[in-house]
């Protein structure tokens, strides 16, 4: 069966380094061929035994540890707890006492006709899943330390609630008298059959910062 | 058709691939110029979730201003290689240019990675060291059954890992993903939620279809185009209902190593 491919390859390297009419430097060029078929072949062979062993959840910590470029997958796909929950950012106002209603931030556009080939909200939409699975891993570490859980000034300095509180800051305010912002992460058990809304993360109130 | 994906194995594969490069590029910087997407691919963001982002040298590779460079540079070296023919010292330079920038935005993207994603990646490893001008007619083989094995390993794992689902066994999955806004849709939310039965039947149908895709092998010719054909149209379908749009791209780009790796096989 012939390969599927065009050669302008080891024939053409060979050739030149014969016209050299250098036996060394031929011979080396194999030894080196020789050196690299190996390596690549290797590696090949090991990276597929080691995602063999990343998909085993016993595993994955172990094979994990040697994944300096993080190109291992998971072949999981929605499995085995498929994904029930939707995750949505919140924030309200303040001035004194008085607190506005609870408004959404969007990072989903509804689906259209062009979604199938054009789609990028997706990733924002499954990065605020991955900002809630951090609050999750934070609150359990907590919890593992301390015995309690965390308030919400416990987790002001973690990574996911600086950048739910980056985003909720950016958003516009509807009048200048409102000093300050609270941001919420809700968890609905799923949207198109409606649910109650769960609280997951509800922030400190922090000042907003005046552009003028 | 069977001919031409054993004949052109490489180039085929590298089409379907550009392709899922290209979209997903291109999402990269679409949603780097929002300011939501800007804070979550932001290098704030690595430094905090991956102390290693806090080496001076990566902090370089690593600014907001030069990956916006990587993934220009990735989209271009993606078109360049589509002009090119595999294994020349131009395709080797560019592919090996496109590798680096891959595997870069790979590992700044510290919050969640998709499948697509992946598989992508190892498609573009697979070519990388197959490819080469240097790369004997063996590499080039062992790089085809590469990208077939772990096509293979992908939907096998991801059978096995719902046979072991009750959701999945109970057939609730289906409702329960569609009922959500991330990747759901209401009309199908709702037709699940009805009929129940309908629910059973399309969980077991992914998950056999799944489990017995190593068989791909093994199957002579007609029912491996059938079969492939079904998981491409599976791949659509997940597209339109889900929105996962570049799936279907990479994954379709494994398929002609996996005709090539059945009909040596077979044959």
């Amino acid at each position: 069966m012939q390969l599927a491919t065009q050669h302008l390859t080891q024939q053409t390297v060979k050739q030149v380094f014969t016209h050299w009419s250098s036996a060394t430097a031929l011979l080396l060029f194999q030894f080196l061929m020789k050196y690299i078929e190996l390596i690549s072949i290797s590696f090949f062979i090991i990276f597929t035994i080691a995602c063999i062993f990343h998909q085993i959840f016993k595993f994955r910590n172990t094979v994990k540890k040697y994944d300096y470029l993080k190109i291992l997958p998971v072949w999981t796909f929605f499995s085995p707890n498929p994904i029930q929950h939707d995750y949505h950012l919140l924030f309200r106002d303040r001035v004194e006492d008085s607190v506005l209603q609870w408004k959404q931030v969007n990072f989903i556009k509804k689906k259209n006709i062009v979604s199938p080939i054009w789609h990028p909200e997706r990733r924002l939409k499954k990065k605020l899943i991955a900002i809630s699975n951090l609050f999750n891993k934070e609150i359990r570490n907590y919890k593992r330390e301390k015995g309690e859980i965390p308030k919400a000034k416990d987790l002001v300095n973690i990574a996911a609630y600086q950048i739910c509180l980056e985003i909720a800051m950016k958003q516009p305010t509807s009048s200048n008298e409102y000093t300050h912002r609270q941001f919420m992460i809700a968890k609905t058990n799923g949207t198109h059959i409606p649910s109650k809304p769960e609280i997951f993360i509800i922030s400190l109130y922090h000042r907003i910062p005046k552009n003028d | 058709m069977i001919n031409f994906f054993i004949e052109h194995t490489i180039e085929s594969t590298f089409y379907f691939l550009s392709i899922a490069i290209i979209i997903s590029t291109l999402e990269y910087i679409y949603i780097f110029r929002n300011f939501k997407g800007k804070i979550f691919l932001s290098q704030k963001l690595a430094v905090a979730i991956n102390p290693i982002y806090k080496k001076s040298s990566l902090k370089l590779i690593f600014n907001d201003k030069l990956f916006l460079w990587v993934l220009w540079i990735k989209i271009f070296s993606t078109l360049i290689l589509l002009l090119v023919i595999p294994k020349s010292f131009v395709w080797s330079f560019f592919i090996t240019i496109l590798l680096i920038s891959s595997l870069v935005v790979n590992f700044r993207d510290v919050l969640s990675k998709e499948g697509s994603d992946q598989i992508q990646l190892i498609v573009l490893i697979a070519l990388f060291l197959s490819t080469q001008f240097w790369a004997s007619d063996l590499i080039v083989f062992y790089g085809i059954l590469f990208i077939a094995i772990h096509s293979v390993l992908s939907y096998f794992t991801s059978g096995i890992s719902k046979l072991f689902s009750l959701p999945w066994r109970k057939g609730e999955a289906f409702y329960q993903i569609m009922n959500t806004v991330s990747f759901g849709d209401k009309k199908v939310a709702q037709l699940f939620h009805q009929r129940s039965t309908l629910g059973i039947i399309t969980c077991w149908i992914v998950i056999v279809f799944e489990c017995i895709f190593p068989f791909v092998f093994i199957m002579p010719t007609e029912i491996l185009i059938i079969f492939l054909s079904i998981a491409f149209l599976f791949h659509i379908a997940n597209a339109i209902i889900m929105g996962l749009n570049v799936f279907s791209w990479a994954f379709l780009a494994t398929y002609p190593s996996i005709i090539y790796i059945n009909q040596a096989i077979m044959n």
